[in-house]
C-alpha cells in the first residue's frame, strides 16, 4: 500500500530523513517511533506530498508521489499532528467541503459524518465555528475528515494527542476496522504502549536514519518495546 | 518583561523590512533601505494630499487673532485619520492576536502584556497622525517663521497627542471588543458598523470643500465655539503656535486621558482577550450537507474566508461598498454631472471616458481580495497542500473570488458613470471592458505578488491583510494601473476620444493574461514550494 524507497529530504545541509525505506502493506498498522526531530513528520508529510524530497521514490498503492501526487492523494488520508483546521467555517462546513474535494456522494457522506461524529461525540458541535473547538474537538474533526471519503491508507502524526480515553479507544478500533477491510494505517507516536498494543509492524527512526522496522515481536522480542527503543536510542 | 514585548510586537510589525520571509535570513542592507524608502513614499505621497490642505487652512487663519484654529482644525483631522487608521488595528492587536493565550500562561503580567501592546499601538497612531501633522506644521512654519517655541512644542506635541489618539483608539477597540464578547453574529455585525464608521468618514471627505469653505468664511465664530465646546482642541491649536502654558494643560489633560483609558482596559483586558470566541451554539442540520464540484467548494472556501473574516473583508473588499454607492449617486445626479463637465471639463472633454474608466478602476484598486489570500492560509496550509487538488485549481479559485464579487459591482459602476457623464454606448461599452480587464489584472497580480513574498507565520490577521509587502505593492500598482489610462487616452486623443480607453483595455488584459500565465507556470511551483 505504501512503499517508501531509499526516501532522503535534506534541509540546507542538514539530512533529516537518510536513505529511508519501509513497505507498508494492506491490513498493516505500522507504527513510527524516534524521538524528537528524528524526521518522523518529514517522512509522513513526504508520503503525502506536502512535502517534495531530494532522493528515492514513495509509492501509494503502486503509483508514485512524484509522478501522480493527486492519484495518490485519492487513495490516502493525512493528519498532522497540530490540526491547524479552517477557522471561519463550521464544522460541518469542513467536513462538507473535504468530502466535495473527494467527490462523496451527498447520501454517503452524511451517512459517514452521521456515523464518525456519533462515534466521537461531537455531532452536536458540527454547527459551531471550528474556532470555538478545544485541541480535542480539531483533532477529532479532522479525523471524521480523514475517514469521510474512505481511504485505503491513513497516515496519521500524533494522533492521539489531545483526545480523551473514549475516543483513543474509539480511533484504536477505527484503525483496526481500516486494516480488516484492507486499508492500512502508518502512524508516529511517543506513546510506546499504546504502540506495543496496535501496531503489526514497527519502524524506529534516529536522526533521519532508519535503525530497526519489521514485526513487533522482530523488534522488541522478548522485552518491552520502550526497553528496546531506549536501547536503541542510546 | 515589557521592553522585551515590546520589542516582539516592533518585530511582527516590521518584520517584513528586516527579515526575509522565505528564507528567514536577515535582509542586506539595501533591501532594508528600499523597503524603508518604499514605505516612508507611500506616507510622504498620503502627506501631500494633506499639504494641500494645511496650505488652504493656513492662508486663510495663520495671520489672524485666531491662529491657533488652524491646528485646532488640523487637530480634528490628524485625531480622525489617527482614528479611522488604527482603530481595526488595535483591537485585533489586543484582543485577537493568536499568542494572547500562550502568553498569559506564562508568567506575565497581563498589564504588561496589555502594555506592551498599547505601546506598538501608539506607534501605529503615532505614524497616522504624523501624516497629517508633519505637513500642517510645515505649512504653519514656512508662512508664520520659525522661533524656539513654534517649533519646539509641536514636535513635543505630536508625541504627546498620540497619547490621546492611542487612548481614543483603544476605547473605541475595547468598545467593539466589548460587543463583540456579548453577540452571536458578531461579524456581521463588526462589518455593519465598520461601513458606518467608513460611510461618515467618506461623507465628511465628500463634504470637506464646501466645509473647509464655511470653516474659513466663518472662522471667528468656529473658534468661538471650539474654545468653549472643545476646548482640548483649542489648548492643542494654542499650544503649537508657541504657547507653554496650553502645551502642559494639554499634556496634563492627554495623558490623563490615557491614563483613564489604560486603567479601564487593564481591568477589562484578561476576560475580553480569553472571552470564548465562538459564542453562541448553533444546531448542526444534516441538510446543509450537500454535494458540489472541487471547483465551487474551493470557490465557496475562499468565499466563506472573505466573508468570515471582517479585518480581510472591510481592508481588501471595500471598493465592493463604495462603486454601488457612486453609481446610485451618478444615476441620480447624471444631470448635473453632463453640466459640470460642460462648464468646468470642457477643454479636456475627449478625455471623460478615460477618466470614467480611471475612476472605476481607482475604486477597484482598493479591492485586493487576492494579494493577501495565499498568507492567509496560514498554519492551516497542509489541508490544501494534503488533498487531491491540482495547486492550478487553489490558485484560480483565488482570482475567481476576486473576479466574481469585483466584477458586478464595478461593471454597474462602469456602465452607470459611463451615462451620467455623457458617454456613448459604444464609448460606455469600452469602458466597461477596460474596468472587466482591469479587474483581471489586478486579481492576477495580487495573487503574484502574494506568491512571491508569502508570509504564511503571522500571529494576527492584521498582518498579512494591511501589513505585509503584497498588499502594499498590490495597492500600489493598482492605484498606477488605474490612471495610467488617461495619458495614453491623452497621447491618442487625436485619433477618437474612446481611442485610448481600447488601448488601455488592450494594454490591460494583455499584462493580465501575462500574469495569469506567470501563475500557472511559476506560481504554481511557488506554491507548490511552500
Amino acid at each position: 500500500m505504501l512503499r517508501i524507497e531509499h526516501l532522503t529530504k535534506t534541509y540546507g545541509d542538514k539530512k533529516a530523513v537518510d536513505d529511508l525505506s519501509l513497505h507498508i502493506r494492506p491490513g498493516e498498522i505500522y507504527g513510527f517511533i524516534g524521538h524528537n526531530g528524528a524526521g518522523k513528520t518529514t517522512t509522513l508529510k513526504s508520503c503525502v506530498g506536502i512535502l517534495g524530497f531530494d532522493e528515492g521514490e514513495i509509492y501509494i498503492d503502486g503509483i508514485s508521489i512524484k509522478d501522480d501526487p493527486i492519484a495518490c492523494k485519492k487513495k490516502l488520508a493525512y493528519i498532522p499532528d497540530n490540526p491547524d483546521l479552517y477557522d471561519y467555517m463550521s464544522g460541518a462546513k469542513y467536513l462538507n467541503f473535504i468530502a466535495d474535494i473527494f467527490g462523496v456522494p451527498s447520501g454517503e457522506r452524511r451517512d459517514k459524518i452521521n456515523k464518525y461524529a456519533g462515534m466521537f461525540e461531537i455531532k452536536n458541535d458540527l454547527g459551531n465555528s471550528v474556532q470555538s473547538y478545544s485541541h480535542g474537538m480539531k483533532q477529532k474533526l479532522a479525523l471524521i475528515s480523514a475517514l469521510i471519503h474512505s481511504p485505503k491508507l491513513v497516515i496519521l502524526d500524533e494522533p492521539f494527542v489531545g483526545l480523551d480515553p473514549k475516543s483513543s479507544f474509539t480511533l484504536k478500533q477505527i484503525m483496526r476496522e481500516i486494516c480488516e477491510d484492507g486499508g492500512a494505517i502508518f502512524f508516529s507516536t511517543h506513546v510506546l504502549e499504546v504502540a506495543e498494543k496496535l501496531c503489526d509492524k514497527i519502524a524506529i527512526i534516529k536522526d533521519g536514519k532508519l535503525i530497526k522496522s519489521g514485526s513487533m515481536e522482530d523488534v522488541k522480542g522478548d522485552s518491552s518495546l520502550e526497553s528496546v527503543f531506549l536501547e536503541l536510542e542510546g | 518583561m515589557f521592553i522585551l514585548l515590546f520589542k516582539k510586537q516592533m518585530t511582527e510589525m516590521f518584520r517584513n523590512y528586516f527579515i526575509n520571509r522565505k528564507t528567514g535570513q536577515l535582509r542586506t542592507k539595501p533591501q532594508i533601505l528600499l523597503f524603508i524608502a518604499l514605505f516612508a513614499g507611500v506616507l510622504v505621497f498620503v502627506s501631500t494630499a494633506f499639504l494641500n490642505i494645511a496650505r488652504t487652512l493656513a492662508g486663510a487663519i495663520v495671520f489672524t487673532d485666531n491662529e491657533w484654529l488652524y491646528y485646532s482644525l488640523l487637530g480634528i483631522l490628524s485625531l480622525a485619520l489617527g482614528i479611522f487608521g488604527s482603530v481595526f488595528s488595535t483591537y485585533s492587536m489586543m484582543y485577537l492576536a493568536k499568542d494572547n493565550d500562550l502568553l498569559l500562561s506564562m508568567p506575565i503580567r497581563p498589564s504588561t502584556l496589555l502594555g506592551s501592546r498599547m505601546a506598538s499601538a501608539y506607534v501605529l497612531s503615532l505614524i497616522y497622525e504624523a501624516v497629517v501633522y508633519i505637513p500642517s506644521v510645515t505649512e504653519y512654519l514656512r508662512l508664520a517663521g520659525i522661533t524656539a517655541l513654534n517649533i519646539t512644542i509641536p514636535v513635543l506635541n505630536l508625541f504627546v497627542s498620540a497619547f490621546a489618539v492611542l487612548a481614543l483608539t483603544c476605547f473605541f477597540g475595547w468598545l467593539i471588543a466589548l460587543i463583540s464578547v456579548r453577540l452571536s453574529n458578531k461579524n456581521t455585525i463588526t462589518i455593519v458598523l465598520s461601513l458606518l464608521f467608513l460611510a461618515g468618514y467618506y461623507v465628511m471627505m465628500y463634504k470637506f470643500q464646501s466645509v473647509l469653505e464655511l470653516v474659513i468664511n466663518n472662522a471667528d465664530s468656529l473658534a468661538e465655539k471650539i474654545r468653549r465646546y472643545a476646548y482640548p482642541f483649542f489648548l492643542f491649536g494654542k499650544a503649537n503656535t508657541g504657547d507653554i502654558v496650553s502645551f502642559l494643560l494639554f499634556a496634563v489633560l492627554a495623558l490623563g486621558v490615557f491614563a483613564a483609558a489604560s486603567v479601564i482596559m487593564s481591568r477589562t483586558f484578561l476576560r475580553l482577550a480569553t472571552a470564548n470566541k465562538g459564542a453562541k451554539k448553533k444546531e448542526f442540520k444534516e441538510t446543509s450537507i450537500t454535494a458540489g464540484s472541487v471547483g465551487s467548494a474551493l470557490f465557496r472556501k475562499e468565499l466563506r474566508r472573505f466573508t468570515g473574516t471582517p479585518i480581510y473583508l472591510l481592508n481588501s473588499g471595500l471598493g465592493l461598498f463604495i462603486a454601488p454607492v457612486i453609481a446610485v449617486i451618478a444615476a441620480f445626479k447624471g444631470r448635473e454631472l453632463r453640466a459640470l463637465i460642460g462648464t468646468q471639463f470642457g477643454q479636456i472633454s475627449m478625455l471623460i471616458p478615460a477618466i470614467v474608466a480611471a475612476a472605476v478602476c481607482a475604486i477597484c484598486a482598493l479591492d485586493n481580495i487576492s494579494a493577501p489570500s495565499v498568507s492567509l492560509e496560514g498554519k492551516s496550509l497542509w489541508v490544501l497542500k494534503s488533498l487531491p487538488v491540482k495547486t492550478r485549481s487553489i490558485l484560480l479559485a483565488k482570482i475567481r473570488l476576486h473576479f466574481r464579487l469585483n466584477i458586478i459591482s464595478e461593471e454597474i459602476a462602469a456602465i452607470v458613470l459611463g451615462f451620467a457623464f455623457g458617454c456613448s454606448a459604444a464609448e460606455t461599452a469600452l469602458i466597461a471592458a477596460a474596468v472587466a480587464a482591469y479587474v483581471f489584472l489586478s486579481a492576477c497580480t495580487g495573487l503574484m505578488f502574494n506568491l512571491l513574498k508569502p508570509d504564511l507565520n503571522w500571529t494576527n490577521e492584521v498582518i498579512p491583510v494591511k501589513q505585509d509587502p503584497p498588499i502594499i505593492f498590490s495597492m500600489l500598482s493598482n492605484f498606477v494601473f488605474a490612471v495610467a489610462g488617461v495619458p495614453v487616452a491623452y497621447l491618442l486623443s487625436f485619433l477618437h476620444p474612446a481611442a485610448g480607453v481600447a488601448a488601455t483595455a488592450f494594454v490591460y488584459a494583455a499584462a493580465a493574461l501575462i500574469v495569469f500565465r506567470w501563475i500557472n507556470t511559476k506560481g504554481v511551483k511557488l506554491f507548490e514550494a511552500l
